[in-house]
């Protein structure tokens, strides 16, 4: 493995050294870009509550959950450091949003895709009232 | 050439170094701990297989033949429980995983010690909890299915709760491991040198690792379900058992391939050593174990087939299961390869070894069955699932477990077990087990129901064997364990390497291991199962020599 | 293979050289992070389903709940992310004092977080909803409960991360405590990202 107090180009696990860290471990990020993003966070979540009172229809949640997204990329890729990261951490961090998808894909996709209710144990029960207690007025507290 | 002990002479290994109680409790020495996790999930096993007695004794003739159903339920339900979250998840993983890994990649321990003994102490924890859930009843299966599960009971919510400690042990011993075979390999062992087994706990580690938050989800959802009410798996509150299933199977389908990757790992050290001959396509055998692991998290609707899931869901995971088959056969193919020609010695961990390969053949075989949407609806919930499941859970990776056992005795103690007990031993353990389960695919495919307590009186014969031979299967393993373990204190005391392997592991300058495994890591520069080839002859790196493998990705 | 450059490294495992060390532990945490998504993930899932099943549900649950505060409180967690990430940035340049600084910063946000959330929940169990009286509550509570549980942890590592730097522990070398408790931090901000909108801003 490298030697100790040199900066090698790129660790075994393929995620770099800056040339200019003489001592270096990982990347050192200029801490103005920390703030530009910090500003982008900012702007997305006041973009988050006025998209909230547009309605797009079907797109709300798409909206609602790419804005969430845009914002989770800032924090993962420069926040986190991933976009200096190797493959094998890239790998590591992508595969478990990948298999999430799967997951709630595949139980949305089941849930779509039944016609009708099921009934329990051959019983058609009637479904429950369900308790939804409205709010004294609208705008919350 | 390691230090000796004053006064006795003996060198000191890792078993005699530090000596109490204590120095055991808090080592965090990777040997140590894997024979504290052996020597608990042994405990484990002898209780739980006391309950499967149990059952069967009750089965042994219809209608109430030792207690009432309301204890039955209680029993079948323990014994699931025990034997799948105390014995073999951790299984071999923990014990001979925890023991070999650093050995064979050439490292002085696991990448996070601490972590490894903090792992054990959760373990340790887990089981506490689910002795005190004892005492409560849990009479839900394994399972835990809803809505049943969620009636306010405090038995489940220990239960559950036990079983969410205990998948943190799971979670971090996986994580260790993936770090270890990632960073910790000695120089020249490049991932096409990799053992097998390793390659193995790789991609057991994978599926501990991403899996089991699952279920934590999953059982902390039970339990608040139980406590406070949440709702989504509740049908009174407009919730789903389904979703429930779904939940509970995305983990449990993976689990059990934490069970049996390991097992085929195991398999595929020994069969070279004992044929004298390379693994037969040791590439394939990679490939098949790291697709096993990913097709694995994509399959677990077979369980739900009769649930209430919707068509086409139903036939999404059906085709999907039986693509598993492929590269589990790809493997036993492999293991029929390297039998042939080869020179073969019956000592008895290749008679696990080669038991494994028959006995899984069946355990897959009638998977296919169950995989099949049309025969699954005959099946689902009879005795025929039990026999499948109990074919590759105990045919497989129980097996597999004192396959490993055997093998590396002489690794772990620096002594031999009795050969001809041993030998004998397998054979009641052999046919014991064959004679328990084989009915049980009859009795299934008559349609007796499985954790039924009572059936008709037509179905009695097959049970009557079924019981016989169980107790057969645990007399085998009766004589296994006392073998073992008088082995492990009194046994003979054996020259290194009894068996010849050319593995890394075997190589230690001490044998047993001493504390610190090596004192210069080794340089690898041949792959472990060059047997009867020419020196330095390296099947795969030769191909990829130019690619230049890495030993530090 | 052990060498005095590595003994004089605080905190190093005895068989590692620092930059695998640091390689090893940075993995590991990511390993570890991947287990959380998927723990979230569950209840993200459950979410999913149930708004699918009925979204008048969440749409009407979603009126009890105050923007104002959970617009809040996602600007106070994504000013920790900054505080935190110009910790590790300090301690990789050795500055141990402003570590120290930035981690203060760090965890009042936290503790501000936490306050908002306890009136948050103070106001419901007043409006009687707690129990939980259908899903949408019920995943209202487990989901901010779990992720409040994970917050009130992040304040323990990060004092404990404190405690070494207020020691002069980090250099150029060595920052891997700050790095790796800063990934963890950056996973319960990215989780409260997503809980904002879904729990708060149905329509």
């Amino acid at each position: 493995m490298g030697a100790h107090g040199h900066s090698t180009a790129r660790l075994g696990d393929g995620s770099l050294l800056t040339e200019d860290a003489a001592e270096g471990l990982g990347h050192i990020v200029d801490q103005k870009d920390y703030l530009k993003i910090l500003i982008y966070l900012l702007i997305l979540t006041v973009l988050t509550v006025v998209a909230a009172r547009i309605d797009f229809g079907f797109f709300n949640k798409v909206v609602a959950l790419g804005i969430a997204s845009l914002k989770a990329y800032f924090v993962a890729s420069t926040f986190m450091h991933l976009k200096f990261e190797g493959k094998l951490i890239l790998l590591y961090a992508i595969y478990p949003v990948v298999l999430l998808t799967i997951f709630i894909g595949s139980l949305v996709g089941d849930e779509m895709d039944r016609t009708h209710p099921r009934p329990l144990h051959g019983v058609v029960a009637e479904p429950p009232p369900l308790v939804i207690p409205r709010p004294p007025n609208s705008a919350g507290h | 050439m390691g230090a000796y002990a004053q006064g006795s002479g003996e060198q000191l290994n890792y078993i005699n170094c530090e000596k109490g109680f204590w120095s055991w409790w808090m080592t965090i020495d990777h040997k140590r701990l894997g024979l504290m996790y052996l020597v608990s999930i042994l405990t484990f096993f002898v209780i739980g297989g006391v309950a499967a007695l149990l059952v069967r004794a009750e089965l042994y003739s219809h209608g109430k033949t030792l207690y009432n159903a309301d204890t039955y339920n209680i029993i079948f339900s323990l014994h699931g429980i025990i034997m799948i979250f105390l014995f073999i998840v951790p299984g071999i993983p923990a014990t001979l995983g925890n023991f070999l890994l650093p050995l064979m990649v050439g490292a002085k321990d696991v990448a996070f010690p601490k972590l490894n003994r903090l792992s054990f102490w959760i373990y340790v924890l887990g089981a506490a909890v689910a002795f005190c859930a004892l005492f409560l009843r849990v009479d839900t299966g394994w399972t835990f299915y809803t809505p049943y599960s969620i009636q306010n009971r405090w038995g489940v919510i220990t239960m559950t709760l036990a079983a969410f400690i205990l998948g943190f042990s799971s979670i971090l011993t996986g994580l260790n491991f993936l770090v270890t075979i990632h960073k910790m390999r000695a120089p020249g062992m490049t991932w096409n040198r990799l053992p097998l087994f390793v390659w193995a706990l790789y991609s057991a580690s994978i599926l501990q690792v991403v899996a089991t938050p699952v279920i934590g989800i999953t059982l902390l959802l039970l339990i608040l379900e139980n406590v406070m009410g949440v709702g989504v798996f509740n049908p009174a509150m407009g919730g789903d058992p389904v979703l429930f299933q779904h939940f509970f199977w995305f983990y449990s389908h993976p689990v059990v391939y934490i069970m049996i990757l390991p097992a085929f790992g195991v398999i595929n050290e020994i069969i070279p050593v004992f044929a004298r001959k390379p693994i037969f396509g040791y590439r394939a055998m990679v490939i098949a174990s790291v697709g096993i692991a990913a097709v694995s998290f994509m399959v677990w609707g077979h369980h739900m087939f009769v649930a209430g899931m919707s068509n086409n869901t139903r036939y999404i995971f059906s085709f999907i299961t039986f693509f598993v088959a492929v590269p589990t056969a790809v493997k036993v193919f492999n293991w029929v390869g390297t039998l042939y020609k080869g020179s073969i010695s019956w000592d008895s961990p290749m008679l696990y070894a080669l038991s494994f390969v028959f006995l899984f053949l069946i355990a897959g075989t009638t998977g296919i069955h169950l995989a099949t949407l049309a025969t699954d609806a005959h099946y689902h919930d009879t005795y025929f699932v039990v026999a499948h499941f109990h074919y590759t859970i105990q045919g497989g990776a129980v097996i597999g477990l004192y396959a490993g056992l055997h093998y590396w005795f002489p690794l772990m103690f620096g002594r031999m077990y009795n050969e001809k007990l041993a030998k004998i031993a397998w054979l009641i353990l052999f046919i014991g087990f064959n004679g328990t389960f084989l009915p049980q695919f009859l009795l299934g495919m008559e349609g007796m129901p499985r954790r039924y307590y009572d059936y008709p009186v037509e179905f009695e014969p097959l049970h009557k064997i079924s019981s016989i031979f169980a107790f057969f299967n645990g007399l085998g393993y009766v004589l296994v364990l006392v073998n073992l373990i008088h082995g492990a204190f009194k046994g003979k005391k054996c020259e290194r390497n009894p068996w010849g392997s050319l593995s890394l592991e075997w190589q230690t300058p001490q044998f047993p291991p001493a504390h610190d495994n090596w004192e210069t890591i080794p340089v690898v520069t041949d792959w472990g199962y060059s047997y009867n080839k020419p020196a330095g002859y390296d099947d795969h790196a030769q191909h990829s020599a130019s690619k230049g493998g890495s030993t530090h990705v | 293979m052990s060498s005095s450059a590595q003994t004089q490294q605080p905190g190093h495992f005895h068989h590692f050289e620092p930059e695998q060390a640091y390689a090893a532990s940075k993995f590991g945490m990511w390993l570890f992070l991947a287990t959380e998504l998927l723990l979230f993930g569950g209840l993200f899932c459950a979410y999913a389903v149930f708004y699918n099943r009925n979204h008048e549900l969440f749409a009407e649950g979603s009126k009890w709940l105050d923007w104002r505060f959970g617009a809040f409180n996602t600007v106070v967690l994504l000013f920790s992310s900054f505080t935190m990430v110009r910790a590790v940035d300090s301690a990789q340049r050795g500055d141990n004092k402003k570590v120290v600084g930035w981690l203060n910063l760090t965890i009042i946000c936290a503790a501000i977080f936490m306050v908002v959330k306890f009136f948050e929940y103070k106001a419901k169990i007043e409006h009687g909803l707690f129990p939980p009286p259908n899903i949408y509550f019920g995943l209202y509570f487990t989901m901010t409960a779990l992720h409040g549980f994970h917050v009130l942890v992040g304040i323990g590592l990060l004092q404990w991360v404190k405690s070494l730097a207020k020691k002069g522990m980090y250099s150029t070398t060595y920052y891997t405590p700050v790095e790796v408790s800063g990934l963890y931090w950056h996973l319960v901000d990215l989780i409260w990202i997503y809980l904002f909108p879904l729990l708060y801003l149905i329509h």
